[in-house]
Formats: structure tokens, C-alpha cells, sequence
């Protein structure tokens, strides 16, 4: 019962009434009336509890995920961890999963030629699986909306 | 120092004030001071707090960073853009909006001499928060909070105590993971709250929240410049305007 009646502890609408009914004096008016009033926030602060989920509902936050993590996926399957460590203090740092996930989609500079063998395999393969799920997510959407 | 010992708590997270001093404190002497008030409402952004940071900013100063999709506070869903291997990333482009918004009323409330809390229970930034309220001209409360500060003020601290009219809070969460006292008993004494939101806490008490990474070294030490050249911008112009419009104040900092 409470919890689901929402209450606004602080809101322009009962220190205005306050003013109006007298309860407040003019000089007791508080600083940040008018500077509320002229710029409200975009949510109004009326307290909400968490509310749980039960069963399985679908994840309204979206995963965040690239085209390039296919391609560095299948480099640490294949190579594991890399050939050297990640330097983390130099904010423009390449690592060579990313310099190979790159330089496989456009035409780079140097480029190891062991390395680029593999990646034209690796991307011909991912390429075939990538046009395998569009036809079945194709299929599985059509039955969706069918 | 600020907030060291109980004693001295009193003496630094709230201003005493007589109270026949309460109308020149709010500034209602004549049509002049009104005239000023009412002239930096009129615009948008008076202070021009939109200059003082951009959305590369926000990035560089891993604003963006949330916690893990576990410790995720269901109400924070709105502004948060997306989950990167179970870390939550927060919208930066929500959070310049909602930032601009609350350096404003910020602003504008040190332009109004407005008492300015800053509370935070993250002992890691104690300091830096205490020496940024210093530099400002304004308070800091980042110590143990006792139970009744803001709502049993009058019977700890005597009566004509003025509380404080904005509180900002560089974390809203308290050392066990729970809302921070303070948030609940500020909307209670209808102070508004500006508040830097994370991924595990519930924005819905304060008034402007700022969804953004509280935990961060360089995200924290940013804000605390940024709140730091708002209230000094808008103390400045204030004397500014005064000047102008011959009235002789002094701020008392």
C-alpha cells in the first residue's frame, strides 16, 4: 500500500501553496524557487522503489557488441592471448588482435603475411556463417510476424 | 579542517544566521535586487555552464564507466545506453544534458548567495571534495553523517540555524551500498539536490541527477572542477552585477 502511492517529498507545487495559504512567509521564501521554476529538471523527483522482475523478461538495456568481435573472437580461439601484452598506458595503443581485425577489412600498410593468410580464411569462414544466420534469423523473423 | 570532529561539524555544514539578517540574505530589500534576480532567469544559460565541459571530456574522464549488469539499480535503465561484456555503459549524451542542467541551477543559486552542501561518503575523495568546497566558498560534509543533521538541526544545533539550500552529492551512496541519509532528509526539508548518479543507485529522490560514474579517480576530480568554476562563475558575476548596479554587498566566503 505504501510503497506504491508516490510521494513527492520535495515539489514546487507544496511550497507554492505554502506561500499562497501564508504558512510561509514572502521572506522565509526559499532561494531556489524561482531558479526551480524557471528550470524544473526533466523528471520530476518523486521517489519510485525498485521494482523486481519475475520470470523471464527480456533485458531492456541493449548488449553492446561490434562486427569486429567476430573476427577478435576467432584470433583468441586461434592464437590465444597474443604475441605481446597490452600496454595500457599509452591511451593509442594497437594490440595485434585489433591491428589484424582492422587490417582485414581495408588495405593497411605493413602486414604480416603468416597472419593474412589465416585472416582471408578466417574471414571467408565467418562470412559463410554470417550469411547462414541472416537466412535463419530471415526465416525465424517471417514466422514472428506471420 | 572540515567535519573532523563532531564539534566542529557544527561549525562548518551549516551557516549560522540571525534571523533578522534573513532578508537581506535572500535579498528582497527593494526593486533593484529583484530586477537583478529576475533578469538571469530570463536566459537559457546566463552563466554559459555549457562551455565548461564537452561530451569528449565526459569520455576521457571515464564518466561512462557504470558497474557490473549485477549490481544494476533497475531505475537507472533510462539512462544507460547499453551492457559491454556485463559492464553497464552510461548514455554520456543524457548525462550532458542532465550535467548542463544542474551546473545551471548550481550557478544560479550561488548567484542567489545560496548556502551550498557538498556531501559524499566515498573516503577515497573526502579530501579533494573538502578542499574543492574550500576553494569555492562553500561547504562539505564527507564525514559520518549523524542521524538528525538536517532534520533534527534546531534541537543539535540551537535555534536560527539556516540549513543549507543546495546539496551536492559527488556520491549518493553511503559506505554499505545504501542510499545516502542525507538524500532522503534533504527532500524532506524541501532542499533541493544535485546528485552524481551510478548504475547501482535509485535517482528518483534527487532532483537533478547526473547519471555518471562516481567511483573513478579522474571522473570525480573533474566534477569537483566543474561544480568549483560554476560557483565561482556565478559568485563573480554577481559581484559583478552589484557593482554595476551600484549596490555595495560583501559575500561572505
Amino acid at each position: 500500500m505504501k510503497a506504491s502511492m508516490p510521494y513527492a517529498f520535495l515539489s514546487l507545487a507544496k511550497v507554492r501553496d505554502l506561500l499562497r495559504s501564508g504558512v510561509m512567509k514572502e521572506s522565509e521564501k526559499p532561494c531556489w524557487y524561482d531558479v526551480y521554476a524557471a528550470f524544473p529538471p526533466t523528471r520530476e523527483p518523486v521517489y519510485q522503489k525498485q521494482k523486481e522482475r519475475f520470470g523471464k523478461v527480456q533485458d531492456p538495456v541493449q548488449a553492446i557488441f561490434y562486427q569486429e568481435d567476430l573476427i577478435r573472437a576467432k584470433f583468441y580461439e586461434v592464437y590465444g592471448n597474443g604475441p605481446r601484452p597490452f600496454e595500457l598506458t599509452q591511451s593509442n595503443f594497437v594490440s595485434t588482435c585489433q591491428s589484424f581485425a582492422s587490417g582485414g577489412s581495408q588495405d593497411a600498410g605493413k602486414r604480416d603475411p603468416v597472419l593474412d593468410l589465416t585472416l582471408q580464411d578466417l574471414l571467408k569462414g565467418l562470412q559463410e556463417d554470417q550469411e547462414e544466420q541472416a537466412q535463419k534469423e530471415g526465416r525465424l523473423q517471417t514466422q514472428d510476424e506471420a | 579542517m572540515f567535519g573532523l570532529k563532531g564539534a566542529q561539524i557544527r561549525d562548518i555544514s551549516t551557516r549560522v544566521r540571525k534571523t533578522d539578517n534573513a532578508i537581506e540574505v535572500y535579498g528582497i530589500k527593494g526593486g533593484e535586487n529583484n530586477r537583478l534576480l529576475a533578469d538571469s532567469l530570463k536566459h537559457s544559460d546566463f552563466f554559459h555552464v555549457s562551455e565548461l565541459f564537452s561530451l569528449k571530456d565526459l569520455f576521457n574522464a571515464r564518466v561512462h564507466f557504470g558497474h557490473k549488469k549485477g549490481c544494476r539499480n533497475r531505475l537507472m535503465e533510462p539512462y544507460i545506453f547499453g551492457c559491454r561484456l556485463e559492464q553497464d555503459i552510461i548514455d554520456l549524451d543524457q548525462s550532458v544534458l542532465h550535467l548542463q542542467q544542474a551546473l545551471n541551477f548550481t550557478a544560479h543559486c550561488a548567484y542567489r548567495k545560496g548556502i551550498i552542501l557538498f556531501v559524499s561518503r566515498i573516503r577515497q575523495f573526502a579530501h579533494l571534495i573538502e578542499k574543492t568546497a574550500k576553494e569555492s566558498g562553500e561547504y562539505a560534509h564527507a564525514r559520518y553523517w549523524q542521524g538528525g543533521l538536517l532534520t533534527n538541526a534546531h534541537v543539535q544545533y540551537g535555534t536560527g540555524i539556516h540549513l543549507p539550500d543546495l546539496i551536492i552529492f559527488l556520491s549518493t551512496m553511503n559506505n554499505i551500498f545504501e542510499q545516502h541519509v542525507a538524500v532522503r532528509d534533504a527532500a524532506k526539508m524541501n532542499i533541493p539536490t544535485v546528485g552524481i548518479v551510478d548504475s547501482n543507485c535509485n535517482p528518483t529522490l534527487i532532483t537533478y541527477p547526473i547519471p555518471g560514474n562516481d567511483d573513478s579517480p579522474s571522473a570525480v576530480k573533474l566534477y569537483c572542477k566543474l561544480f568549483k568554476m560554476t560557483i565561482l562563475r556565478a559568485k563573480d558575476k554577481r559581484r559583478q552585477m552589484d557593482l554595476l548596479h551600484g549596490i555595495q554587498e560583501e559575500l561572505t566566503e
